[in-house]
């Protein structure tokens, strides 16, 4: 625990706070003035060092998945199975906006840095939900391309630094107290399709940042830069140029407007030295016809050397995709026993309906099953590559195939338990009419090349978080959760629980090994992002983003 | 044809194109030729279909084709919907031009009531709506009626003759889900039924034949029954075809005027 007591008054702040609070530290929501809390940045600053161990540190929540290897899982177990259902609001964050809230906290010795639409930060008191500072950043609509809406998914911190991905394509450092814009670099333009929705990955003394863009035509990459400076320190093309290995994949000049972005945040080992990212569909999305060939990498996992940004294996799980299945689900990290030998695995439960185990020093496919209803693909053969189904292209007239556009699952974080041995993902039984079209890229328009609608009612859907052994993909239960608007993350304690949520607007806590609601509360608007769990003085939170608010519990 | 957008691009940039902020307020739509609408269907489905679905019948956006908008009353505010987006929405600013945006306000007109002259006979279609046919023990035209099924003051401006024949003979097909309806029992026995007005992972909501408001735990239910199917009968047999003519001339009348 590094919230310290505070004696001398360091803060103005916390001095005001700590005279004129009433009552004990023991009352309901206490606030941290009343045991003179420091909040974090003034005990030690996160290292590098401190977010290669991030697990051994369960106080905190350091990066956007937790730690490197993006379990979403946590030791902390004061919250448990006898006790979730006492589980109380401590505290409510409401946004300023509308928009959606897809953003995962990072909280740092009791600081808590969360984001809002469009591109906006908020550092507030862990334990209070007050703010400290707030960080508005300006954009012009005008000069956004956005398929999807005014998305963040939250900032990366090292040192006193924060690190923030905008919607018009920038990135930028900010100081941790006090909000103030340290460095700000143009990541790419975002007239020309580009944007950052994201939040970066801090490896070492560089802050890696994804991109946005699939749906306009965009060249996808993963840039490093750093820290300090913010100077680009290299650039990975998840689309091979000229002369490069993969070229050969894409038809005529199809590669400069191929898209494979790289919108959601990857993971790393450390001693792989190895940054494993996800990729997004090609582009134009539904219509093949305009780059022939395999489309490499997008809808892939790359695994990029950290200090070169060199690609050192890359795995493609949809081969020239016309569905739009992005691959940039989340890269779950874990060392498991592959007949009798430990093995360093890389879990995937993928938008095309199947789940993956890879060998993540190789990316040597071990085993691939599917998860959700499909119906593209009569499986996959002993590289993993899909056996595909005949006629499942996007025509003129529209074409019925399973997963739909949105997916088997998407972007929404899963989470593998070191307690359970499971692997929990979202996933989404439905089906989806593709329409192919004509398309012509012109800069910063879509480039989409048809669209796709449902193929019934979404009510007839079935949508579930689903329990997975991790090394066979076989399901052990699964809990139905709302068919709409549902795009909840998952979080796994040693409490055995596993927290997530739902498109009709509630938040639970289910038995991790039988998928039992212990738990549940109406917070109103669905939820589109993932909970977390930190504790300070001890006491152990739980917080989660449900629309407009952001609600954080904790036991009586 | 070379493509899609290259004809669009040579369409749309044609005509003068209008001040940057847009048509004042009341402004007529001066693109609505069947060309125009033409041209809004394809602008549709390259900027609007990925959300509102191909036939704009929704998606992860709403269903555009009844006519009525949440954000829109008029065509000019339809305009700077499509125009400039919703503000805190996911409806993002997307169709970038004003000729653009007004041919895709002219194609989504185009879904509701198209202006067809109906055959039938509009007062004798009255008398059969507040007579014999029985309609307003369920439905409510300028305040007249009963408010158990849907309003109907303005259902002519949103629906084609098409659908309004639809929904009279097979009431079952396109129902909204705002009126699927459901049956419960409690596990102590006591029965309920009425239009589904909530379901989801906890709780049961109804209103009830009487217009109560119930609210039920599912937890608390042995046994709920959705059901995905119409409480009005469907007219065919029922009515001779000249009174379904009239009856559909009664309902493509109804433009909310009265209350306007």
């Amino acid at each position: 625990m590094r919230r310290l007591t505070l004696l001398p008054c360091l803060l103005f702040a916390a001095c005001e706070v700590t005279e004129s609070v009433p009552g004990s530290a023991d009352a309901p929501g206490a606030g941290p003035g009343v045991t003179a809390g420091v909040i974090g940045p003034a005990g030690e600053p996160v290292t590098a060092e401190r977010l290669v161990n991030a697990a051994a540190e369960p106080e905190n929540w350091l990066m956007y998945s937790g730690d490197y290897t993006s379990q979403r899982y946590s030791t902390l177990d004061q919250i448990d199975r006898t006790n979730v259902a006492d589980l109380r609001v401590e505290w409510v964050h409401q946004f300023t906006t509308l928009s959606r809230v897809e953003t995962t906290p990072i909280v740092v010795d009791g600081l808590m840095i969360i984001t809002e639409s469009p591109s906006n930060i908020i550092a507030l008191d862990a334990v209070t939900g007050r703010p400290f500072w707030r960080y508005d950043h300006p954009v012009n609509e005008d000069d956004l391309r956005l398929c999807c809406g005014l998305n963040n998914r939250g900032v990366a911190v090292l040192g006193n630094r924060i690190f923030h991905g905008t919607v018009d394509a920038h990135l930028m450092a900010l100081d941790l107290n006090t909000g103030t814009v340290l460095w700000d670099v143009e990541v790419a333009r975002a007239e020309a399709g580009y944007s950052i929705t994201s939040a970066p990955l801090v490896v070492g003394d560089k802050v890696i940042t994804g991109m946005a863009g699939g749906e306009y035509g965009v060249r996808g990459f993963l840039d490093a830069y750093d820290v300090e400076t913010g100077e680009l320190v290299w650039r990975y093309y998840t689309i091979p140029g000229p002369g490069e290995p993969g070229n050969e994949t894409w038809s005529g000049d199809s590669w400069r407007t191929g898209g494979a972005p790289t919108w959601v945040t990857g993971s790393y080992d450390p001693e792989l030295n190895l940054i494993y990212w996800g990729t997004g569909n090609p582009a134009p999305d539904w219509n093949g016809d305009m780059r022939l060939g395999d489309n490499l990498w997008s809808d892939a996992v790359v695994a990029v050397d950290a200090d070169t940004g060199e690609l050192v294996w890359g795995f493609q799980f949809t081969p020239h995709d016309t569905h739009d299945w992005d691959a940039i689900q989340i890269p779950v990290l874990a060392d498991l026993e592959v007949d009798g030998v430990l093995r360093k695995l890389l879990f995937w439960a993928n938008r095309n309906a199947f789940y993956y185990v890879l060998d993540r020093e190789t990316g040597q496919f071990l085993h691939g099953v599917p998860f959700a209803e499909q119906t593209w693909a009569q499986g996959l053969d002993p590289n993993g590559r899909p056996i595909l189904v005949e006629d499942m292209d996007p025509t003129e007239d529209g074409v019925v195939v399973s997963p739909t556009i949105g997916g088997a699952t998407n972007w929404n974080s899963p989470s593998y338990s070191r307690l359970s041995g499971l692997f929990y993902t979202y996933a989404l039984d439905g089906a989806t009419i593709y329409y192919k079209r004509d398309d012509e890229y012109v800069e910063g328009d879509q480039f989409t090349g048809g669209y796709g609608q449902n193929a019934d009612d979404p009510e007839n859907f079935f949508a579930a978080i689903r329990a997975l052994d991790p090394m066979t993909g076989a399901l052990q239960w699964e809990y139905p959760i709302a068919t709409q608007g549902s795009r909840p993350g998952i979080l796994t304690t040693a409490g055995g629980l596993v927290f997530s949520g739902s498109g009709d607007g509630y938040i639970f806590a289910l038995d991790q090994d039988t998928g039992e609601s212990l738990w549940y509360l109406s917070v109103g608007r669905a939820v589109h992002a993932a909970p977390i769990t930190y504790s300070v003085d001890g006491r152990q939170y739980m917080s989660v983003a449900a629309s407009g608010s952001l609600f954080t519990f904790a036991l009586p | 044809m070379r493509s899609i957008r290259a004809a669009l691009l040579a369409a749309i940039f044609a005509p003068a194109v209008l001040a940057v902020a847009g048509p004042a307020a009341g402004a007529q739509n001066p693109f609505t030729s069947p060309e125009d609408i033409q041209l809004g269907r394809q602008l549709y489905e390259l900027d609007c279909a990925n959300c509102h679905g191909g036939d704009a019948r929704g998606g992860r956006g709403p269903d555009l084709t009844r006519g009525t908008f949440r954000h829109a009353t008029n065509d000019e505010q339809l305009f700077q919907v499509v125009r400039f987006g919703i503000p805190g929405t996911e409806m993002p600013r997307r169709v970038r031009t004003d000729p653009r945006a007004w041919r895709v306000v002219a194609y989504l007109r185009s879904l509701g009531s198209d202006g067809e002259i109906p055959p039938g006979d509009p007062q004798r279609g009255r008398e059969i709506f507040f007579g014999s046919g029985t309609c307003s023990t369920c439905h409510v035209v300028d305040g007249q009626g009963t408010m158990q099924g849907p309003d109907l003051t303005t259902i002519g401006y949103q629906r084609s003759l098409d659908h309004l024949r639809t929904s009279l003979l097979e009431p079952d097909s396109e129902l909204d889900p705002r009126w699927w309806g459901a049956q419960v029992e409690t596990l102590d026995g006591a029965q309920a039924s009425g239009y589904l007005l909530g379901n989801d992972l906890h709780t049961v909501r109804l209103l009830d034949i009487e217009g109560n408001l119930l609210s039920f735990p599912k937890a608390s239910l042995a046994r709920f029954e959705p059901e995905k199917t119409s409480r009005m009968p469907s007219f065919d047999g029922m009515l001779s075809p000249e009174d379904i003519d009239n009856m559909i001339a009664y309902l493509a009348s109804l433009r909310g005027e009265a209350t306007q």
